[in-house]
């Protein structure tokens, strides 16, 4: 949780605070820091809270989903999508090693594997197909649908929800208000 | 509910979350170079051309909140604009739109001009022009040439953005065509038989 806050901090607010010293202060000749390190500090909080709502665990996402009346489908969808695409990573790692132990890639740094993507890309889309079609058999093989369905909502192993609820309204609220005003 | 209906289903359940994995892999690739493009929504229009707009919106917006958690915090404002980018390759592909190249290179331009109209308005009421990203130096560009925040805002999408779509679209259109057809053939609900990717 705490690499994801300060990967927050590198990744959001110092490109944005860079982007605002830009036009406000270099192009437009402001000089106005207060507005700019308002604005920054305003969308740090609001992003910051979005990010605290929607990172759970899966398991606690499962009965905060099942709260909300989630229908199995849809269940089914968010928890994959929350957890798949770091496998999908995983083999894209996988496709570009391979690639490195035929001495098609020199070195394993950042620029080099990001190079590599083009590549990775074709085999990792098929690779895609093909499970998608596996998983979906094995899904309406396990009747999955009707599994989920029957979870039940345990509220004492989840006591977030409704925290996460209220503080995903209060934040949208503040977000229109301070749009409007 | 029919047992080939129901493995539609199934089979659209299971490819949402794959799609996203492109969405979002090719997105943070992309974000590290802190680059003039975005490449964000390749999963989006793929999965809109296999299985149709509400499966394209649905990549779009779980696949935007993925992004917003582990990779680009401010993604999350855009997930609008995911969902007008599926619905117009939805509306385009059922026009055979993505049949060949050239016109695939005008679909994507068409739908980066629709995307850089859906966007401007959360650019400029919640970022006031500055992205963090290679778009915000574009929009300083353009107020350094005299024009309004909101017009440099507007110009600098428009300039980004119909290259980005285009590019994504023939991304997304070389990788189909490069996929064996039988492969394919199993996603009946979309739009590959009208444009051409299966037989």
């Amino acid at each position: 949780m705490l690499k994801q806050h300060l990967r927050l901090i590198l990744v959001g607010m110092v490109p944005i605070l860079l982007s605002f010293i830009l036009l406000y202060i270099i192009v437009l000749k402001n000089d106005d820091w207060e507005f700019v390190l308002l604005k920054v500090t305003k969308l740090v909080l609001y992003t910051s809270v979005l990010q605290l709502v929607f990172t759970m665990p899966t398991f606690h996402l499962i009965y905060t989903l099942k709260t909300f009346r989630f229908s199995g489908e849809h269940i089914l969808s968010v928890i994959g999508a929350m957890t798949v695409w770091v496998d999908i990573l995983n083999k894209t790692d996988k496709i570009i090693t391979a690639r490195f132990s035929r001495g098609f890639v020199k070195k394993r740094t950042f620029i080099i594997k990001a190079q590599q993507f083009p590549y990775a890309l074709i085999p990792m889309v098929a690779g895609i197909l093909r499970s998608a079609s596996e998983r979906a058999s094995s899904w309406e093989h396990k009747n999955i649908e009707t599994l989920l369905q029957q979870v039940q909502t345990n509220r004492n192993s989840n006591g977030t929800w409704l925290l996460n609820a209220s503080l995903l309204i209060g934040m949208i609220c503040w977000l229109i208000i301070v749009i409007i005003y | 509910m029919t047992a080939q209906n129901n493995s539609e289903r199934m089979l659209s359940m299971a490819f949402i979350p794959l799609a996203i994995a492109v969405n979002v892999g090719i997105g943070a690739i992309v974000k590290a170079f802190n680059l003039p493009l975005y490449f964000d929504s390749v999963g989006t229009i793929m999965a809109t051309l296999m299985l149709g707009w509400r499966i394209g919106a649905t990549v779009g917006v779980l696949g935007f909140i993925i992004t917003a958690i582990f990779f680009n915090p401010f993604a999350i404002y855009f997930i609008g604009t995911q969902v007008v980018i599926a619905i117009t390759v939805h509306v385009l592909a059922a026009k055979k739109a993505f049949k060949n190249f050239a016109r695939t290179l005008l679909s994507g331009v068409l739908l980066g001009v629709i995307a850089a109209i859906v966007s401007a308005p959360v650019i400029i009421l919640v970022f006031k022009g500055a992205t963090g990203n290679g778009a915000a130096l574009l929009t300083s560009l353009f107020v350094e040439t005299g024009h309004q925040i909101v017009e440099s805002v507007f110009l600098s999408g428009v300039s980004i953005e119909p290259i980005d779509k285009g590019l994504q679209c023939l991304l997304t259109f070389f990788i189909l065509r490069s996929m064996p057809k039988t492969m394919l053939e199993k996603f009946k609900s979309g739009f590959l038989s009208s444009n051409g990717f299966t037989a």
